[in-house]
């Protein structure tokens, strides 16, 4: 056995330790045991912390006496991949996932260590039980530290994921899949403290941000490597593994909406309680889905035995939290019913239970190869049709309400009111939509899709003018100076506009990749030229070339808008070499990116009469998925800067 | 409000099982074998199909000029010819595992769409 294996057991008994010390000290309010306890949580990162950076060591070092380390990587990977490799595989992405929990563990302990958090020694305990059991996984089910036989060399790396998206993908999804374990520890405290007002919301907020943020980057991340790797042009293909990853981030997401409305309105407390466990099992259950081989999808893991362990794991969180929930039950049914239709309480509650509505759908389309072989022993597969007629008209629900969201205040909302802001803004999108259907756009769903994140901009723009304009009246004030100020003294209500925008333009991208994407396949002999849009590609030559641990087949082809060149593009294909596995090749896609289109080239085949197959597209809006995803990112960041700023500003008036 | 939120309730649960309902209708494709295949063929004519199995070593056919290309999946037993308009995906190579969906028409499966399985690791080199 190998001694990152030893550390594990070590980290495995300081977690035992660390529970029994958590556990005694809270039942025995005996102070120094919670101490104790805490110790236990800083000694698992630092164990858990050795063992991974073994395995990496061992990577780095062509250690093939390992097994994981032999079968992810081999003596030609380069050294970035070599180290993403550690999360490449189950194991290792399972020990990932260990340390990711210790860390998030250590790091809670240590910033909340001169708080009075009466919740803070169920939080860090809950935590390490979780944290146990992983440990338990992977020293006893997926051990990434198995010996055997040294080999001369590995096995390598799928070439697939030795793309620069792949290095941050996992990491990013993981940080979001794991991070949701802290809100879920102060749900669970909450509940066993039988304290259910909105402290626990409030203390765990920003921890359910940052996951929240990582899990939407982690998501956006794996379509720009769909889009850029897998060579069909597409970022979503509704997968399987797609879909687990999407789960949690549907019940996230209602999460962050429906935590804002327990603290002003004493609304849905036993709604924010079983959000965020039903996130927690959503994302077991992606893990679950991905590792147990239960549903053929393209790129899962192989087939294990991990699946019966997670399922044991789901059952028994299910089983405590229901227990609890019904133990409180009176507590968490003490909240008041919403009042009116036209408030802000009624619109979040709709947006929550839309969001429930999209999950169970695509949960069931997800899971139905599933249920029909338990049933008739038959897998039956709903394609993307099914997902694509149930998300489209409920997304564009969602971007309804995100538009009008902005009109409505707590509790009641006149109509007249909701006149005054929303009036303009609606006259200027059915304007928007009327230019936009004598442009040409016919297609009924990107009219009103487009029409109304029109309208979510403009209502936007709409509540920063009139507060602005009402500030330079009282104040006599210059543009800029209120303009500064109104943004600060709201900054978190805009900032949270500002992550409706970025949402907004990932919209306007998916209207433009599936609505008006163009697509040929075309085999030219060479200075022979192919048209698509207002582009003309001239396909010039071949070229070879060889690169560390591949062979590298270049295409040239010279691109003109209209007949002005614009550049080329070099699309690839490139040849893995391996001692111990097949060739494998990839197709390297040449993307030539602007604000209106991606123009998109794969090199498909090359044959022996020097004639190339390419395929070529345009995917107008491409980009605006990834500003999106940029602006979302900001808005998250202002909120969290926020958050600790203003902590520190209670701190210092305190004092 | 208790009335409305009833009818308003009635009315979105509708909506929602007429999209599950016209989702699945459209789009459920049988998952089979290729021996499950040819036990009900007559049945499976002309409908939506996924299947699963093995492409057969020198049977890939890439006529580039026509973008077409056709293949043999097998399971062992029995082989069925697949055209494919289209490109290969990536790692598509002899004696991989790849589910085709796509219908059944006059002796030939025309697939809409060739998925490769993506293993996170290369398969040993097969002797």
């Amino acid at each position: 056995m190998a001694f990152g294996h030893y550390l594990l057991l070590i980290a495995l008994v300081t977690s035992a330790f660390t529970f029994w010390a958590g556990v005694s000290g809270i039942i025995l309010k005996r102070k120094d045991l919670s101490q104790y306890a805490k110790y236990g949580v800083y000694s698992q990162f630092i164990f858990v912390s050795l063992s991974i950076f073994l395995l990496a060591y061992a990577f780095i070092t062509r250690d093939f006496s390992i097994k994981y380390v032999a079968e992810y990587s081999d003596k030609q990977l380069p050294f970035l991949y070599t180290l993403s490799a550690v999360y490449a595989g189950q194991d290792g992405s399972l020990l990932f996932w260990v340390w990711l929990l210790t860390i998030y563990n250590a790091l809670y302990v240590f910033i909340t260590r001169k708080n009075s958090d009466e919740f803070k020694s169920y939080v860090f305990t809950i935590h390490s039980t979780v944290t146990l059991f992983f440990l338990f996984l992977v020293i006893f089910a997926s051990n990434p530290f198995e010996k055997q036989a040294s080999l001369s060399d590995g096995f390598g790396l799928n070439p697939l994921l030795q793309n620069p998206e792949m290095i941050f993908h996992p990491p990013s999804l993981f940080l979001g899949f794991v991070g949701f374990t802290i809100p879920f520890d102060y749900a669970l405290a909450a509940l066993m403290k039988g304290n259910l007002s909105a402290e626990w919301l409030d203390r765990s907020r920003n921890w359910t941000l940052f996951a929240w943020i990582a899990l939407t980057i982690g998501n956006l991340l794996g379509a720009q490597w769909a889009y850029v790797e897998l060579g069909w042009g597409g970022y979503w293909a509704w997968d399987p593994v797609e879909n687990a990853s999407l789960l949690p981030w549907l019940t996230g997401t209602a999460f962050v909406h429906s935590l804002m409305v327990q603290k002003p309105r004493n609304m849905m407390k036993a709604w924010n309680v079983i959000l965020v466990i039903l996130t927690f099992l959503l994302t077991i259950l992606g893990t679950f889905i991905t590792r147990s081989g239960i549903i053929s999808s393209v790129h899962a893991f192989g087939k294990s035995n991990l699946g019966t362990l997670f399922l044991i794991l789901m059952g028994i969180v299910m089983l405590v939290s229901v227990a609890l929930i019904l133990m409180r039950w009176s507590k968490l049914k003490s909240e008041k019913k919403v009042e009116f239709f036209l408030s802000r309480d009624f619109s979040f509650l709709l947006v929550n239970i839309i969001f429930i509505v999209l999950l169970i759908a695509i949960l069931w389309g997800t899971m139905y190869p599933a249920f029909t072989e338990l049933i008739s022993g038959k897998q039956i597969a709903l394609g993307e049709t099914y997902f694509n007629k149930i998300s489209v008209p409920i997304g564009i629900f969602l971007l309804f309400l995100l538009a009008i969201c902005p009109v409505f205040s707590w509790r009641q909302t006149t109509s007249k009111n909701i006149v005054k802001k929303a009036f303009y803004p609606f006259i200027i999108s059915i304007f928007f939509a009327v230019i936009l259907f004598v442009l040409g756009v016919r297609h009924i769903k990107s009219l009103v899709t487009l029409a109304i994140s029109s309208l979510a901009v403009a209502i936007i723009m709409a509540e920063i003018a009139t507060s602005l304009s009402n500030r330079m009246k009282d104040e006599s004030e210059a543009f800029v100076k209120s303009l500064i100020h109104i943004l600060n003294l709201n900054s978190r209500r805009y900032a949270a506009y500002l992550i409706h925008i970025g949402v907004v333009f990932i919209y306007l991208a998916i209207v433009g990749t599936t609505v008006y994407k163009q697509e040929k396949e075309i085999t030219l002999q060479k200075g022979e030229e192919t048209r698509i849009g207002n582009y003309r590609l001239v396909y010039n030559q071949m070229g070879e070339r060889q690169e560390q641990n591949r062979d590298v087949l270049v295409a040239e082809l010279e691109v003109f808008n209209n007949s002005k060149r614009i550049g080329s593009l070099t699309p690839q294909r490139n040849f893995y070499r391996s001692t111990m596995g097949n060739t494998q090749y990839t197709t390297e896609v040449s993307v030539r990116s602007n604000l209106k289109e991606d123009l998109y080239v794969i090199l498909a085949s090359y044959q022996e009469d020097e004639s190339a197959t390419f395929v070529v597209m345009i995917n107008p809006l491409q980009i605006w998925m990834w500003i999106g995803g940029g602006v979302i990112t900001v808005g998250v960041i202002i909120i969290l800067l926020n958050a600790v700023n203003k902590k520190k500003e209670t701190k210092k008036s305190k004092a | 409000m208790n009335k409305k939120l009833v009818i308003g309730g009635l009315i979105i649960l509708i909506v929602v099982i007429y999209l599950f309902w016209s989702g699945m209708k459209d789009s459920s494709a049988y998952f089979l074998t290729v021996e499950e295949f040819f036990n009900q063929i007559d049945q499976v004519q002309g409908r939506g199909l996924r299947i699963n199995g093995d492409i057969v070593p020198g049977s890939i056919k890439w006529d580039a000029k026509n973008i077409m290309l056709t293949f043999q999946l097998t399971d062992g037993k029995k082989a069925l010819n697949v055209r494919h308009n289209g490109i290969a995906p990536d790692t598509f190579q002899e004696g991989l595992s790849v589910v085709i969906e796509g219908k059944y028409e006059n002796g030939t499966f025309n697939a809409t769409q060739i998925m490769t399985k993506c293993p996170s690791k290369y398969e040993a080199k097969k002797e």
